[in-house]
């Protein structure tokens, strides 16, 4: 009895799993042909970017500041203001937007003065239709005055096309200056995962590419500032760093506490610059496990900037964003046959 | 491959079965055993380990004919048998540990090799070995089939995460054994059961093991530290107990009755009870193999406890090389040998004091098994008893609530199929039709956690 309804269902649905299990290979199968040009692309920026850092050392403090150097200089009218060190309450009118790392922030950080809109597995094509603790993002947006809004999504959107993906933020910017002309946007760069934890669809290559373009948003619109966490938790591979992680994609709970005093020396302040190692002594001194990190990021900084350029030059012989063919099988984005969300 | 995923279910599975049950009779155990080889190329990483299993079998084989062949040297036979498996299993699975401890404990600098474990040796080693003793024993003859003996090794219901099942278990049945539609039905039962519990309940209580790890131990609160203790042990039984079924399951559809392993641990009074309802193939491969032929107890109270002393120290590397797997091998031995002393006889006596008992011990004994870093293991220790003074980091108020709330559904079902009253039910439903549907539901439910990806990779493969 049992045997023959079992059989009698499984020939009904077996159609539908075999598609299921020949996408899954032939995904698998296109990213692996796909990752040969872009290992070998990687593969040359490393001794150009080694040399900056082994050169002088003396002067990384002094490069401590241009962090977000592509943005500041890439629009003059953007030029009259610096990242420089903020208190808590500048978080009183802040809104943060996000998928499970910011959730991350909103119960390990300390910025709890801070609204925010977040939750597992949210990104950029499903935020419009979201509801989140009973309200969709509208409901968020229209409920106050924000000062400040950051969002951080992209690491449930990077296994897709970035073009695709870009365009989402588009509209979620459109969304957000709707309601909110005023604030100030923070286009946060995704956290990278540990060189361990990526996949066939998470690479940190991948998240860079994305970061890169988000950065590119930021400079295209009014107001709008692109903020890189990475320098804080990458390793000297540009990779999250092992030891701050145990899952290699969020950052342990006491880390968040690292993440908020970043968030606080990282805020936009207009008028010109002063002394630019400030920034770095507030993070430096918070956290002992922040602290014996800096060092090292600080020399990575050099090479992540000579990254960032390779994606460009990449994403200009057009290989990189034409990432159709693996979507292109699927019914839609979300039907996305892993299905990891963070 | 594991059990729990499409491509075994809806490939390899239903054309096996198909070649399986066209074959005629003899041509059967031939069938299992390519099938096994194809499914062990299948899972294995590096191809050279698919002649080391493969020459490991075939020498065992050998073996076991020249014990059974000459008695005269029956002996130095079994000694060269069991050290050549015992060789592999060493080499593969302690090496790296072991030149680790050489050079910490004597600063020398031996290179560490990055060994990649052969996939199913700690079972396969196990069953070689308990194959060349019993032909040694004459507890059985030697097997002359080199077909049927590698059909008994590599059957692939039992090839990776056992049970180990033992040769003279199956002897009978290797040469003849019926296959009828009762047991096709029966089998595809216990394999639905063991599915269900495995991408159900395992792997999604696992989910709150893995949120606790992600936020970091420094970061819970007490109560959500006990719960993940409680995840975590549920995890773990239902990942074992849910993949031994569904090896009993495969093992039944082609006409065996492999042994039972798991009979309810959780219900225990006691950990000694524990023990033998936990994983009892394992049990009894030690307890015939090590802990007998050293005496048992049958040499004073002073060699009883240094019997259990080896048993439980190697049952504790059985399971993974790496201290704390010996200390917890260790932990377990001071905890049976005090009920065998002093506290059995008063939890077996008072039943409610018993479950209580095991109900907070059978967790913290799996904490030390699950967090290799002593670093960490310290810090869930403190988490576990608050009033311990401790360093603490920021906590998410209440966030014992939010993950009760995610999570209550599993907690329910894991308590509820860690007793016997479901066993029941199906023993006394299990030709019904409701019986039928339910279980069908169960298996496209786990079928539908599979297809959405929400699988996980199956704990005891470490091992």
């Amino acid at each position: 009895m049992y045997t023959v309804i079992l059989i009698l269902t499984c020939l009904v649905a077996s159609p539908f799993i075999f598609k299921q299990i020949w996408d899954t290979s032939s995904a698998k199968k296109n990213k692996a042909d796909k990752k040969e040009p872009k290992v070998i692309a990687a593969e040359t920026t490393v001794p150009e970017s080694e040399q900056p850092t082994t050169e002088a050392p003396e002067s990384t403090e002094a490069e401590e500041k241009p962090t977000e150097e592509p943005a500041t200089k890439a629009e003059p009218a953007k030029s009259d203001f610096h990242f420089g060190t903020s208190d808590a309450s500048y978080f009183d009118d802040a809104l943060f937007i996000g998928d499970s790392r910011t959730v991350g922030i909103k119960e390990y950080g300390y910025l709890k003065n801070a609204d925010y809109f977040c939750s597992v597995g949210l990104s950029a094509y499903k935020i419009a239709n979201e509801y989140v603790d009973g309200s969709t993002i509208s409901d968020k947006l229209s409920s106050k005055e924000y000062g400040k809004i950051y969002v951080m999504l992209g690491i449930n959107e990077v296994a897709n096309d970035t073009e695709y993906t870009i365009s989402a933020f588009r509209s979620l910017l459109e969304t957000i200056r709707e309601y909110q002309p005023d604030a100030v946007i923070y286009l946060e760069g995704n956290l990278h995962v540990t060189a361990a934890a990526q996949t066939e669809n998470i690479t940190n290559e991948g998240i860079d590419a994305l970061n890169f373009k988000l950065s590119e948003l930021a400079d295209d619109n009014e107001n709008v500032y692109f903020i890189n966490i990475n320098e804080v938790f990458d390793d000297e591979t540009g990779s999250l760093t092992p030891e701050f992680t145990s899952d290699g994609i969020h950052v342990l709970g006491k880390y968040y506490e690292t993440w908020c005093d970043w968030f606080c020396a990282n805020t936009v302040i207009y008028g010109d610059a002063p002394e630019a190692e400030t920034t770095t002594e507030t993070v430096t001194d918070t956290t002992e496990a922040g602290s014996e990190e800096y060092a090292e990021e600080e020399q990575y900084y050099d090479n992540s900037g000579d990254t960032y350029e390779s994606y460009d030059n990449y994403s200009g012989d057009g290989s990189y964003s034409d990432d159709g063919s693996y979507y292109g099988e699927s019914d839609s984005y979300n039907n996305d046959p892993y299905n990891n969300e963070y | 491959m594991v059990f729990s995923s499409l491509e075994f279910l809806f490939i390899f599975l239903p054309v096996f079965l198909i070649i399986y049950a066209a074959a005629p009779s003899k041509y059967k155990n031939l069938i299992i055993l390519l099938g096994s080889v194809v499914f062990y190329s299948l899972g294995v990483k590096k191809p050279v380990y698919i002649v080391l299993f493969l020459l490991t079998n075939m020498l065992n084989f050998i073996v076991g004919q020249f014990i059974e062949d000459s008695p005269k040297f029956k002996k130095p036979w079994l000694a060269f048998g069991v050290a050549f498996n015992f060789w592999w299993l060493i080499f593969f699975k302690y090496w790296t540990f072991g030149t680790e401890n050489i050079n910490i404990l004597f600063g020398a600098d031996l290179p560490l090799k990055d060994i990649i474990l052969p996939i199913g040796i700690s079972f396969y080693t196990f069953q070689n070995v308990s194959y060349i003793i019993d032909v040694y024993r004459r507890k059985t003859p030697a097997e002359r089939s080199l077909i049927n003996y590698g059909a008994y090794i590599s059957m692939f219901p039992q090839l990776i995460a056992g049970p180990i099942v033992t040769y003279s278990t199956v002897a009978k049945q290797l040469q003849e054994r019926t296959h009828n539609i009762r047991k096709v039905e029966e089998g595809l039962k216990t394999f639905t059961i063991g599915l269900g519990y495995k991408v159900l309940i395992a792997n999604q209580i696992g989910g709150l093991w893995s949120d606790i790890s992600m936020i970091g131990y420094e970061s819970i609160s007490s109560p959500l530290a006990w719960m993940g203790i409680f995840a975590y042990s549920f995890q773990l039984y239902f990942d074992f107990c849910g993949y031994s079924l569904m090896a009993i399951g495969l093992g039944k559809l082609m006409g065996f009755d492999l042994p039972r392993n798991f009979d309810h641990p959780y219900t225990s009074l006691t950990m000694t009870e524990f023990w033998r309802r936990w994983h009892i193939t394992l049990g009894s491969w030690f307890r015939e193999y090590v802990y007998i032929p050293l005496g048992g107890n049958r040499k004073g109270s002073g060699r009883l406890v240094f019997n259990s002393f080896v048993v439980w120290l190697f049952t504790g590397i059985w399971h993974g090389a790496s201290w704390n797997f010996i200390i917890w091998g260790l932990v377990l031995f001071a905890i049976i040998m005090s009920e065998k002393f002093w506290t059995g006889k008063f939890f077996n006596e008072h039943k409610a004091a018993g479950h209580i008992y095991m109900i907070l011990l059978i967790p913290l004994t799996w904490l030390i098994f699950s967090i290799t870093d002593f670093h960490d293991l310290s810090v869930y220790f403190k988490r576990l008893l608050p009033f311990i003074p401790q360093k603490t980091y920021s906590i998410l108020d209440k966030d014992y609530l939010k993950y009760l709330l995610e999570y209550k559904t599993y907690f329910i079902a894991g308590i509820l199929f860690s007793t016997k009253l479901p066993q029941k039910l199906y023993e006394k439903y299990k030709d019904t039709v409701v019986c039928s549907l339910l279980l069908l539901a169960v298996f496209w439910a786990s079928v539908y956690c599979m297809y959405k990806g929400l699988n996980d990779p199956f704990m005891y493969f470490r091992f």
